[in-house]
């Protein structure tokens, strides 16, 4: 997605985790990913704040789903810090990919049904990929091959925590990826540990349903 | 009844406590021992602290009866020196508890904590009655914004940062430099509402949350754009700072007031409560009776909060008690102290409080070195600078001596039966025996104590000393007083600037042959070159 303020210049994405790259005028730029607690209409809780020079990227390395918004500040001498851009999550009527990482065929079924119920919910033009043929060509999306700019990727799967991440090196933490000091995940791609949970609670987990 | 040694550690200020039958027997905090600044050295353990707590009290932590961490939690090093035998609690609850039940408030007091986060949490509240505390408030880090913050990285950004990209002025550390110049500044409707943009209040809410980082860049978009060039812009800023805190943290309590009114005294602990321009503003509040700011409020005193909240829950403290003194640390015998003094080739004669109080009369500049050190970030009266109030010269030479900025003005000590007849108003006096609040000097005593006096808005930090209480600091400050007709002396603490408060002889003897002091006075004799 590419939007175009006053002077700056944003590309904005979620594939597969909140991405914004921003151009402009300003030297620095101050960027913020917050959550919407469940029943607020406020965005409470700061996921992620970064602040990035022009040209600069900021990138959230969250893949599961939760309500949250993203927003640019600058500097304006005399004022203080003016949000210049904000952006709610929001898939309705957009493309979505859906990279179902299963081998097991049955479990793979089930994710496409979810899939399709998550769809409806939230109203989105779902892309679905599978490791089997079969499934992948059934659905029409495998046949829409131009002019697709995916807005969100989920990746569906078990999926271990970052070897790298330094958050998890240390042995107070080891298995916890630490956000903000105040939530814990099991991996970027899951809201909590994946290691035990059946096929409907990993795919429930990853989009909120 | 019990022993308990409770511990802060793998932060800043990391420090240890021990309680032992329900009476607080040591503490110290690890920068007295490593001599580096807590505000420069983060994530350390109290490693050095333990070893001294052992040696001093003849009681090793295994063999204690209770170990106890605020959090957060170092667990490989808690494992490590307790035997994996320790219990935890939490930042915020160690606070509170520390403030309550050192207070000695009676019925009805609000505990408030409030720092730059601990675990979770940024603040909380108590209702408190009778030794039992009702948490009603927790602030959670993750949806609440932190004054705390804002000065912290507001502190940073102003000096800009080294090649390492440490702050020259560091959090945890320097937040005091922006409220001693503040006064020098001034209302600047502009800076105000910029402030107001990272963080604002309404409705028991601080807001927006990851004010940490918006004060970061807002400071440092400040600061490339050369608004931090000038003294001026640097006090001009300090000062709406400090409005800004005041006006927002006093809307807060105003609003607890209005939900429980029958709550008029006020206890607490935290780092924002270092602030002593803050707590002066609090205590003038008409509905106000008392308030207590716990002496170690910053992190350092975690580890006697998480001590305290222990020996509460074992029923070994029951209602809240007042301190004599913050006297914790180790102190040393005569004899002790002469050994160390052959190594310095120095003269000593026998303390005399007469001579004393006539030398600093003169102009001579004294250390002071009296039993155990204080624990928390004041001296007052263990190892302290003592130093006439009346020569408003005497601030070119202490900062040259101890290579310390001007900006920050030198507190007073003064006599409990004269207070009342000096600084107004005469509330929260046993507060003001551990120098936690700033009061307005009356008109007629401002031309007599210039030295101990902030100079734009004439308040001062006085310590109340008491006969009772520390005899024979009270005993040099009489003297004085029979000599000068004047019941105050300058009191600053016995550091250089950048270095921690002194812990022992050997230190003070250095300064004295550095000539950073005149003459140095510890326990019971004089030393001088």
């Amino acid at each position: 997605m590419f939007i175009s303020l006053n002077e700056e210049r944003i590309v904005l994405h979620f594939n597969p985790s909140p991405f914004l790259k921003i151009s402009g005028p300003d030297e620095l730029y101050y960027v913020e990913l917050r959550e919407y607690p469940k029943n607020d209409d406020q965005s409470l809780y700061v996921e992620g704040r970064k602040i990035i020079g022009n040209g600069g990227v900021f990138e959230i390395p969250i893949e599961f789903y939760f309500d949250f918004e993203i927003s640019v500040s600058k500097y304006v001498p005399k004022y203080g810090l003016k949000k210049i851009f904000t952006h709610r999550f929001n898939d309705y009527g957009k493309q979505v990919l859906f990279n179902l990482d299963t081998k097991n065929y049955d479990e793979c079924l089930i994710w496409l049904t979810k899939v399709e119920e998550y769809s409806r919910i939230n109203g989105c033009k779902p892309h679905i990929n599978t490791h089997f043929d079969d499934i992948n060509k059934k659905h029409l999306s495998y046949y829409q091959v131009d002019g697709v700019d995916y807005y969100k990727t989920y990746n569906i799967g078990r999926h271990p925590k970052s070897s790298t991440d330094w958050r998890t090196i240390d042995p107070r933490k080891e298995g916890v990826i630490w956000y903000g000091n105040w939530k814990t995940f099991w991996s970027y791609q899951h809201p909590r540990l994946w290691s035990n949970l059946t096929s409907e609670e990993i795919i429930d987990d990853i989009l909120a349903l | 009844m019990s022993s308990i040694y409770g511990f802060f550690t793998g932060s800043h200020s990391p420090s240890i406590s021990l309680i032992k039958d329900g009476k607080i027997s040591f503490c110290i905090e690890e920068e007295r021992l490593t001599r580096i600044k807590s505000g420069d050295n983060y994530d350390i353990n109290c490693e050095l602290s333990c070893i001294e707590a052992e040696n001093f009290t003849g009681l090793k932590i295994i063999d204690a009866d209770y170990r106890i961490f605020a959090n957060p939690t170092p667990d490989v090093f808690a494992r490590r020196i307790t035997n994996n035998n320790y219990e935890k609690v939490s930042h915020h609850t160690a606070h509170a508890y520390g403030a309550y039940y050192t207070s000695g408030m009676e019925g009805k007091t609000i505990t408030i904590t409030y720092d730059g986060g601990g675990e979770s949490t940024v603040m909380k509240v108590y209702l408190c009655e009778d030794g039992k505390m009702n948490l009603i408030q927790s602030h959670p880090l993750s949806s609440f914004g932190s004054l705390s913050h804002v000065w912290g990285f507001s502190t940073s950004s102003m000096r800009g940062y080294d090649q390492n990209g440490e702050g020259i002025w560091k959090m945890c550390k320097d937040e005091g430099k922006l409220m001693g110049m503040g006064p020098n500044g001034y209302y600047d409707e502009t800076i105000y509402k910029m402030l107001s943009t990272v963080i604002n209040y309404k409705d028991f809410r601080f807001y927006p949350s990851g004010s940490s980082s918006k004060t970061m860049f807002l400071g440092d978009m400040m600061k490339s754009h050369g608004y931090f060039n000038t003294q001026e812009n640097m006090e001009v800023f300090s000062f709406n700072l400090q409005k800004l805190t005041e006006d927002l943290f006093l809307n807060f309590i105003d609003d607890l007031h209005n939900l429980y009114p029958d709550y008029k005294q006020l206890c607490f602990a935290g780092g924002l409560f270092a602030n002593v321009k803050l707590n002066q503003k609090i205590n003038e509040l008409n509905w106000v009776d008392e308030i207590y700011i716990y002496p170690p409020m910053g992190d350092e005193g975690l580890s006697l909060g998480a001590c305290i909240y222990k020996a509460v829950e074992l029923g070994e403290i029951t209602k809240p008690f007042e301190l004599n003194d913050m006297y914790f640390g180790k102190s040393y015998t005569n004899d002790e102290v002469s050994q160390v003094s052959k190594n310095y080739n120095l003269k000593r004669t026998k303390y005399n409080s007469k001579d004393i109080a006539e030398y600093i009369n003169q102009g001579g500049i004294v250390g002071w070195f009296q039993s155990g050190s204080e624990f928390g970030p004041r001296s007052l009266g263990a190892r302290s600078i003592l130093v006439r109030p009346t020569d408003i010269s005497t601030h070119k030479i202490l900062n040259k001596r101890l290579n310390r900025y001007d900006t920050m003005p030198f507190a007073p000590i003064v006599l409990d039966d004269k207070f009342d007849s000096i600084f107004t108003p005469v509330k929260s006096k046993y507060t003001s025996e551990f120098m936690t609040l700033c009061y307005n000097t009356n008109e007629e005593w401002i031309d007599k104590i210039p030295a101990v006096i902030q100079k734009s808005d004439k308040t001062a930090r006085p310590q109340i000393v008491n006969k009772d209480k520390t005899p024979k600091f009270w005993e040099i400050l009489n003297e004085y007083y029979l000599i000068s007709g004047i019941p105050l002396l300058l009191n600053t603490s016995f550091n250089s600037h950048n270095q921690p408060i002194i812990e022992n002889p050997e230190q003070a003897f250095e300064s004295l042959k550095l000539g950073v002091i005149d003459k140095l006075i510890i326990e019971d004799y004089v030393y001088f070159t």
